[in-house]
Formats: structure tokens, C-alpha cells, sequence
């Protein structure tokens, strides 16, 4: 029985001084004084995830062959965060050349005023360039050879 | 054959073996030889396109130096080597670019004739001597294949021989995936007064199928897939001495793709033993 008590008596030290050392670090309030419940805050509202936004296609084009070279395939124009490119797509081939730009251009028959990405990369197959702005000013992606001033191919961007 | 008719064909072979040009369908009598250097000049401001269409283009120049030489073999047998020796050629705007061109070897069996008329067979291998990849394969010197043909030729003499008439035809066929076709020729010629000859000259490529297709290329050189053209126009001939002769030629083009249309221009002189 002394055993019993003595063992119940450690119980409740134990116990008081848990909870003494909890109301120290203000971990769970006074176990003392029950008083109002703690205005509860206001919910703030969750702030709006920023989009994680993947790249969008602004424009799309279906390239049509000119002139009797082979031009087929599609092309995109894609917003991906503040930066443009025009994108050819896997199905995008063309008829080999050298002197072969990429240009997006107003007319099938590209000027010096139009914008030109480049030189083809490849003949075919998913590649890109980097646009300045969306290109909105452009209604034609164009596979444009600039030797003889001709298209191999042109799509029109909608 | 009478001994008499016999005899004009053997006096009009004479004949035209002793002119000063290209012998076609003759043979060139064994050991005896013909040699012309050439100029060739091409100016042209519109493009044949492989759709046949003809558009305007930034204008494309070519120079050209060429050799052809024939030596006969035997009494039918000629050989003969045909090469451009350099070939300079210039898109404005763009570039220009030269280099050696392809060289030719033939080899042509003169076919048992009858009285004025002589047939042969030329076999033809072209080597890929020049470089297809100049002026970014804008402005090759050559078409980067190995081509061949085979053509089938008659001459007939004509006037006595004071003049002559030939036309060849053959199949065409190119290497790297160009398409095959076939060529042909013709030519009628005759001595016009003393050292003065006049000729009209037809020569032409029509590959088999003329759809555009993947090979597709630029080629304002006409050395692309499905290049095709009528070549025609006079040429003249001038002895300036036995054996020596000077040789003018002009000519335009029709039924063209994928090449450049306009006047080419050739001079040349030959020497012949």
C-alpha cells in the first residue's frame, strides 16, 4: 500500500511540474485563469497562387509548299512567361537549300521590312526561335530563301 | 549499194570529218583528234522553278571554261572527254563562287551505216569533279553525283557534204536520288559561202517525272533534281586556218525547270587534225 501511495504522490509532481514548465514557454496558457476564448483572427484569405503558367499558343500556322519546293508541316507562335518564340513542330519539313531563313513576314513574298529568325536550323523536325514580341505585326510564317529572294513554303499564323 | 553512191557517202564522210566541229554520230578517223576550248557566259534574271513557273529572281551570272576534246580510238571507236575546266558563278546580293566543274568521258561506236546515213552509241559517265556545296548549294560547280547516259545518234550528210544533219536521243540517269530522264539533241549544219558555217543547235533534258518532289533545290546552275530545258539556238563556225576555226553560239530555253532562264553564250576555239 506505501508503495501505492508513494507511487501516485510521483504521479502528481510529475504532472505538476510538466504543466508548470508548459505555462513558462506560454506554450498553452494559463491552466489558472479560464478566462474569454481569444478572439479568433480573422481569416486572412489564402494568398492567389501566382500561375505557374506553361507556355501558351498565341498563333498557329499550316505551312503550304511555294514555288514547287516542299514545305509542310505546322508552326506555333508560344507566350512562355514574358518571352515569344515561333516554334516548328515535329511534322515541320523542308525542301534542303542553303541560304534558308526562317521569317515571319505580312505577305507570302517577305521585304527587308519583315522579321527574320535566322537560318533554318534543320530541314526537319521540332525546333525554335526566339521571338522579340508576340508577332502580332505578321500575318505568315515563311520558310524564305534568301538567295533568290523566293518562298519555299508559307503558312498563314491564326 | 552502187559504187557510185558508195562513193559520195565515203567522199561526204571525208568531208565532214575535215569540218571543224564536234563529229556527233561520225566517228573521228583513228588518230586524228578535235580540241575546243571554251567560254560560256550566262546572265539571267529569272528562275525556272521545279513547278515550272518562271520567276523573277536577284540576277544570276555564270562564267564558264570549258574543254572537250574527241580522239579517235579506231575506224568506230571515239573517245571523248568533256570538262569544265573552271566555273565561276554569282548570285547579286548574295554570293559568288568557282571551282573546277564535273568532267564527262564518253566513248562512241559508230554503228554500220547505209549510204548517207551513220548511226552510233555513246556511253557517258559524268564524274562528280565539282563541288556541290558552293555558295551554300546556291552556286555549285557540279551536281555531287555521278550521272550516265546512253544515246543513240544518226547523221545523215547533206548537199554534197557541204552540210549535215544529227539528232540523239538516250536514256538519262543520275545518282544521290536525282531523278532519271533523258536527254537528246539535234543539230543541222552547213557551210554557208568559203570558211563560213551556219548551225542550229537543239539540246534538251526531260527528266521522267516533273512533280515537284523532297529533292527539290535551288539550282539556277540546272545541276538540281528535275532539271529540265529546250536548249536552242544558231551557232557559227569560222576557219580561220586548216584545222583551226572559230566557233560562236547562242542560245535560249523553253519546256525549263529548276534552272535559270536566260541566253547563254559560248566561244570557242577549235583546233582539229
Amino acid at each position: 500500500m506505501a508503495c501505492q501511495r508513494a507511487g501516485r504522490r510521483l504521479s502528481v509532481w510529475v504532472l505538476a511540474s510538466v504543466t508548470g514548465t508548459l505555462a513558462a514557454c506560454g506554450g498553452g496558457g494559463s491552466p489558472t485563469a479560464p478566462s474569454a476564448p481569444a478572439p479568433t483572427p480573422a481569416p486572412t484569405p489564402a494568398p492567389t497562387p501566382t500561375p505557374v503558367s506553361g507556355p501558351t499558343v498565341l498563333r498557329g500556322a499550316t505551312f503550304q509548299s511555294a514555288n514547287g519546293y516542299s514545305t509542310e508541316g505546322r508552326a506555333t507562335i508560344v507566350r512562355d512567361g514574358a518571352a515569344h518564340r515561333l516554334e516548328l513542330l515535329d511534322d515541320f519539313r523542308t525542301s534542303r537549300s542553303g541560304a534558308l531563313d526562317v521569317r515571319l513576314c505580312r505577305d507570302t513574298r517577305c521585304t527587308s521590312s519583315d522579321l527574320n529568325l535566322g537560318e533554318i536550323r534543320s530541314f526537319s523536325g521540332a525546333q525554335q526561335y526566339s521571338l522579340p514580341d508576340d508577332g502580332a505585326a505578321y500575318r505568315y510564317a515563311v520558310i524564305w530563301c534568301r538567295g533568290v529572294n523566293l518562298p519555299f513554303g508559307f503558312g498563314e499564323l491564326r | 549499194m552502187s559504187a557510185a553512191r558508195r562513193g559520195l557517202a565515203a567522199l561526204a564522210l571525208v568531208a565532214l570529218s575535215a569540218l571543224p566541229a564536234a563529229a556527233g554520230p561520225w566517228n573521228r578517223p583513228k588518230g586524228s583528234f578535235y580540241l575546243k576550248p571554251a567560254y560560256n557566259y550566262l546572265r539571267a534574271e529569272e528562275l525556272a522553278t521545279p513547278a515550272g513557273d518562271v520567276v523573277a529572281i536577284p540576277a544570276f551570272t555564270k562564267h564558264e571554261a570549258t574543254f572537250y576534246f574527241e580522239y579517235g580510238l579506231s575506224s568506230r571507236l571515239t573517245v571523248i572527254l568533256d570538262s569544265i575546266a573552271y566555273r565561276e558563278s554569282s548570285l547579286e546580293d548574295f554570293e559568288s563562287a568557282g571551282g573546277i566543274g564535273d568532267t564527262r568521258l564518253a566513248l562512241q561506236w559508230q554503228l554500220p551505216g547505209s549510204g548517207r546515213f551513220v548511226f552510233a552509241l555513246r556511253g557517258a559517265l559524268q564524274f562528280p569533279t565539282g563541288d556541290e556545296t558552293k555558295g551554300k548549294t546556291l552556286l555549285p560547280t557540279g551536281s555531287g553525283v555521278y550521272e550516265g547516259e546512253v544515246v543513240l545518234g544518226a547523221g545523215v550528210s547533206l548537199w554534197n557534204g557541204r552540210g549535215w544533219a544529227q539528232a540523239g536521243i538516250g536514256p538519262q540517269i543520275r545518282g544521290g536520288g536525282l531523278r532519271d530522264g533523258f536527254v537528246y539533241d539535234a543539230q543541222l549544219g552547213g557551210r554557208l559561202f568559203g570558211p563560213v558555217m551556219l548551225l542550229f543547235n537543239l539540246r534538251g533534258v526531260q527528266p521522267w517525272d516533273t512533280t515537284p518532289g523532297d529533292a527539290s533545290t535551288v539550282s539556277a546552275a540546272g545541276f538540281g533534281d528535275g532539271v529540265t530545258y529546250l536548249a536552242y539556238g544558231p551557232g557559227l563556225i569560222v576557219e580561220l586556218a586548216r584545222g583551226v576555226a572559230l566557233q560562236l553560239d547562242v542560245d535560249g530555253a523553253t519546256n525549263v525547270r529548276n534552272i535559270a532562264k536566260g541566253p547563254t553564250y559560248r566561244v570557242g576555239l577549235s583546233i582539229s587534225r
